[in-house]
């Protein structure tokens, strides 16, 4: 297990780990990491406490590079989906999903956004948390932040341009109609 | 905060280690490239920074993962040269330092020979000593740990001398060191073998004059899956705490054996980003792995053998010798003014 390297996670991953996003012990953060892996992988969006899951999202950005990088042939690879990922069907869906719809990228794989703090909403213990959202990328969900950029296929700018082609053409009979 | 070092003993127990831990992250955190955050936020703002023609969602188009120079490095790199992987804290890294290093260690290698080998391999080291007999003192012993890195890479070997057991630290890359011979290449079943303090003699004993053993070619290096036995009444540290493979631990008390296991945390084999945080990642391993690649195509080119091999022509005589060109003349002078 301690042999499987790979490229330099493309998410931040601050020096200090956060080795207590839970109580029980490190067996218990490892059971909470393994929950918000597996919805995760399978809801492909999920929201929550920053704290655990930004946590999550550096094992699913390597547990991902790993599988790119090893196969599911590779035993020490399997061992480690066979831990960390507690449904096994999940483990399926990251080598026959996730592997190829990533094979050209390079990561992150999963982008995270901040939602917004709800003050006066908070219940006990009356503390607000910072809640992200985290998704795969390219999942099937509309977009969180829409991409403002692609307006050729609103209805209002497709009958501009073919109100615009239907001119030129017109412009174009009358020109030559005036030549001949 | 659990913060790991990879130069710290980690036979230590842990408290011991984080005490040490604490006082060094104290003097090193201001050190080390912090920025202003009005700086920051200056720079952050800057044109220079702003993207042209720039996607909305995506910073920037997702590369070809396929592209021809994705360097590879093998599989065995971080084995063979343990002294050119950096330092995986990363705040301790400084890639121009390294950059550096490395170039002087390169230098270093072509004045000498430094074989692959690893710990548990029995090695000869020749160091320049003024004071002993013809200025050379030679060292064999097995080699128990490899620690530091870069141009500070040490490497520790252990013998019973006389019945007292030595061991010498050097360091790869000390220019005191003429000559360093591999005896025997084997591997262990473990990484620090200093468990070899508690075992008992005939198990660290080598004789000065050992021949060094020859593998046929193209041979792998041989692991030696011998089982140590910890026979000394004191123990150095809690052998049974650390998953070492290669020992043979007496009979414990159950509260001893029961102890070992919880320190043994079981869930730490399985935690990637822990592993990650202590290892040194596919891409800087590729650009040294290269730069190791051209300085073994630039040895081949050109390479200055050391003294020992090489007889010396000497222009001027030696302080010896030239006391007796003294002595001569003034007895010829005697002889002449007689």
């Amino acid at each position: 297990m301690s042999n499987l390297s790979t490229r330099t996670l493309r998410v931040t991953v601050p020096h200090a780990i956060r080795s207590k996003i839970t109580g029980g012990g490190q067996n218990a953060r490892h059971e909470k990491i393994k929950a918000i892996l597996g919805e995760l992988f399978r809801h492909e969006r999920i929201e929550g406490y920053i704290r655990t899951h930004d946590e999550t999202r550096q094992y699913a950005e390597r547990l991902i590079e790993l599988a790119k990088k090893y196969g599911d042939q590779h035993v020490g690879t399997m061992q480690l989906m066979d831990y960390w990922v507690n449904d096994k069907d999940l483990i399926h869906k990251v080598f026959k999903v996730y592997v190829p719809r990533y094979t050209n990228t390079i990561g992150p794989y999963t982008n995270s956004y901040r939602l917004p703090i709800k003050y006066g909403e908070f219940k006990f213990p009356h503390i607000p948390r910072q809640n992200i959202v985290l998704e795969m990328k390219d999942n099937p969900y509309p977009r969180i932040i829409p991409d403002p950029r692609n307006y050729s296929n609103i209805l209002t700018n497709v009958l501009l341009n073919e109100a615009r082609k239907e001119y030129r053409t017109e412009r174009n009979n009358r020109n030559e109609k005036k030549d001949k | 905060m659990a913060l790991s070092f990879s130069t710290t003993n980690k036979f230590l127990l842990n408290n011991q280690q984080i005490l040490r831990s604490v006082l060094i992250l104290s003097v090193r955190y201001k050190q080390r490239g912090h920025i202003a955050d009005h700086l920051v936020e200056h720079h952050r703002q800057s044109p220079l920074g702003k993207l042209k023609n720039g996607a909305a969602v995506d910073a920037f188009p997702p590369k070809d993962d396929t592209t021809k120079d994705l360097r590879t490095t093998p599989h065995d790199f971080k084995y063979v040269y343990p002294d050119f992987l950096p330092n995986p804290i990363p705040y301790l890294r400084d890639r121009i330092l390294e950059k550096l290093e490395r170039k002087d260690m390169f230098r270093r290698r072509q004045q000498i020979d430094i074989p692959e080998f690893y710990v548990g391999s029995i090695l000869a080291v020749t160091s320049a000593d003024p004071y002993a007999p013809n200025r050379r003192h030679r060292f064999v012993g097995i080699c128990i740990q490899r620690e530091r890195h870069g141009l500070k890479h040490q490497f520790t070997l252990r013998n019973i001398v006389d019945g007292l057991g030595v061991e010498i630290s050097y360091e790869l890359y000390n220019p005191t060191i003429t000559k360093i011979e591999v005896l025997k290449l084997e591997r262990r079943l473990d990484e620090n073998l200093a468990y070899l303090r508690d075992a008992p003699p005939e198990y660290c004993t080598f004789p000065f004059d050992m021949e060094p053993v020859k593998l046929p070619p193209g041979a792998g290096v041989p692991l030696n899956t011998i089982q140590v036995p910890i026979t000394s009444t004191h123990w150095q540290y809690k052998w049974e705490r650390h998953d070492l493979k290669g020992i043979l631990l007496p009979s414990l008390p159950r509260s001893v054996r029961k102890a070992a296991e919880r320190f043994g945390e079981p869930w730490r084999q399985w935690d990637i980003m822990r592993q990650y945080r202590t290892e040194i990642h596919d891409d800087d391993k590729a650009e040294i792995y290269e730069d190791i690649e051209k300085h073994k195509e630039d040895l081949a080119q050109y390479r200055i053998d050391s003294k020992e091999n090489v007889k010396i022509t000497r222009a001027r005589p030696k302080a010896a010798g030239r006391k007796a060109i003294l002595d001569n003349s003034n007895r010829s002078n005697m002889s002449t003014s007689k």
